[in-house]
């Protein structure tokens, strides 16, 4: 069988999978797909935006949400360094990383259930639009097969992503790419409030936002549900952190 | 350049070009095959349509003069034309003499021994870009079962060939899907500043920067992100304009 053939059969087994969830409307459904093609534990999909510099788009498996949301919450991890490296990343072992690029990263995941994680940029040509992370809760690294649908994966995505958003009116998501994604904008509503409480930029109440997650072992979204609940304030008087008595 | 990420970033540009010059010849070829064993008919093939509309044979199960002249009689007439400005099914089609729907396409369709056809759209998003067709030598119905399975294939077929065509101004896109992430990013922190000063929910932030924007004729981007770095007060907003002075 030549090369493209090759190609081509697992394209059309990605294109197949694409298929069947879009006529189910999977929400997240390039997630889904990640993992079941490469058989892994689960999958994360983040898109490059301003700032912060990657916002996450959708993720999958059991671990999958808590994954992106600790990759957002400490800015490093797997997603993060294929998109700023534009090459791929792999860690078949956590627990024994000696990547020093993510310490905090590595501990939190296998916490979370995750043994090994890997990267790949998601771009087309020389456009960068974001990455795809896997996730698997055993050790060991990504067979060559897995490896060649990883970037297969990684292509589409970015190819299904633009095609989701092409059309949309200037300056707005697509509501077929609404429909799909699972963006999470609680983290910049909470950064409103906490820019208002404590006096200071968005930009400054997103990186408090995360400290405070990251000190109290909680995740990002707890914590601004928290806020956005109006349960955990920030005070200006004395820059500390207060939480309603319950 | 390290040498391992040399050969990394080699790999990544031949994983891209794999995918960014794909033979969706091929992808539909294996599909129109795989028609014929999943469903059991006797030929499959791919019809697309043309800028102005009109269908063009793309991909076959069978190379044969036979088959492939009854899909160059269907730029003009046949179920597949039909189908395609229908957008719906056309399925169970017996084909009987003298056949005034299709006067060419029904008699050499019979000559060539097929006795029943059926033509499933190819649509994504409400859009129809062609259809597939099935041929079968003896009369009768398709299972229920089966054209779901063909309207499955039909449907991984689309993905295939739209993923092919989002080639095209790939930089563009998304430069557009950037600006309507950072857009929303900053509507959200915005409307969380509004609920945080003035102690309403997330709605009604979001109802009076909208109203903001409509009554000063701006963009909702550009009030959220001024009041995002401080240069509109909240105080300020959502005030209706001072009357005109009589």
């Amino acid at each position: 069988m030549s090369a493209s053939t090759v190609t081509s059969r697992r394209l059309l087994h990605i294109f197949d999978l694409m298929a069947l969830g879009e006529s189910d409307g999977t929400h997240g459904l390039l997630c889904s797909v990640a993992a079941e093609v490469t058989g892994l534990s689960g999958a994360m999909i983040v898109l490059a935006s301003s700032f912060p510099a990657m916002t996450g788009y959708c993720a999958s498996g059991s671990a999958g949400p808590a994954l992106m949301d600790l990759e957002m919450t400490i800015g490093e991890g797997p997603c993060v360094e294929a998109y700023r490296s534009e090459i791929a990343v792999e860690e078949g072992d956590l627990r024994a990383s000696l990547n020093v690029n993510w310490q905090s990263y590595a501990a939190s995941a296998v916490a979370l259930g995750a043994r090994a994680v890997f990267g790949f940029p998601v771009r087309m040509g020389t456009v960068r639009l974001g990455a795809l992370g896997l996730y698997r809760d055993r050790t060991g690294p990504l067979s060559e097969e897995q490896v060649t649908d990883a970037f297969l994966l990684a292509s589409v995505i970015g190819r299904a992503v633009l095609t989701l958003q092409a059309g949309a009116a200037p300056g707005s998501l697509s509501s077929e790419l609404l429909d799909e994604a699972m963006f999470d904008f609680s983290l910049h509503q909470a950064a409103g409030m906490i820019a208002a409480q404590g006096e200071m930029s968005v930009k400054d109440a997103i990186v408090a936002l995360r400290m405070h997650a990251f000190a109290e072992s909680q995740s990002l979204s707890d914590v601004t549900a928290s806020v956005i609940a109006r349960h955990l304030h920030y005070q200006l008087k004395g820059r500390i952190w207060l939480k309603d008595s319950q | 350049m390290a040498r391992e990420s040399i050969l990394v970033a080699t790999l990544v540009e031949l994983a891209d070009n794999l995918v960014d010059n794909y033979d969706v010849i091929d992808i539909l070829t294996v599909m129109s095959d795989r028609c014929v064993e999943a469903i059991g008919v006797d030929a499959a093939g791919v019809m697309l349509a043309l800028p102005g509309g009109e269908l063009q044979f793309v991909a076959s199960s069978s190379e044969s003069m036979r088959v492939l002249e009854l899909f160059q009689i269907q730029a003009n007439e046949g179920p597949c034309v039909d189908c395609y400005i229908g957008g719906v099914a056309v399925v169970d089609i017996a084909l009987t003499e003298p056949d005034e729907r299709w006067p060419h396409f029904t008699p050499r369709a019979l000559a060539q021994g097929f006795h029943s056809v059926h033509c499933l759209p190819m649509r994504l998003r409400g859009r129809t870009i062609g259809a597939l067709n099935l041929f079968r030598s003896n009369e009768g119905a398709l299972d229920e079962s089966d054209i779901v399975v063909a309207q499955g294939l039909a449907d991984v077929a689309t993905i295939a060939i739209l993923q092919h065509q989002t080639s095209l101004n790939s930089r563009l896109l998304n430069d557009q899907l950037s600006n309507a992430l950072n857009s929303r990013i900053i509507i959200e922190q915005a409307k969380g500043m509004i609920s945080q000063a003035t102690t309403c929910d997330m709605d009604q932030a979001f109802a009076g920067l909208r109203a903001h924007a409509r009554n000063h004729n701006e963009r909702l981007t550009d009030v959220a992100a001024r009041i995002v770095a401080g240069a509109l007060m909240i105080d300020d907003l959502a005030r209706p304009k001072p009357p005109l002075a009589t």
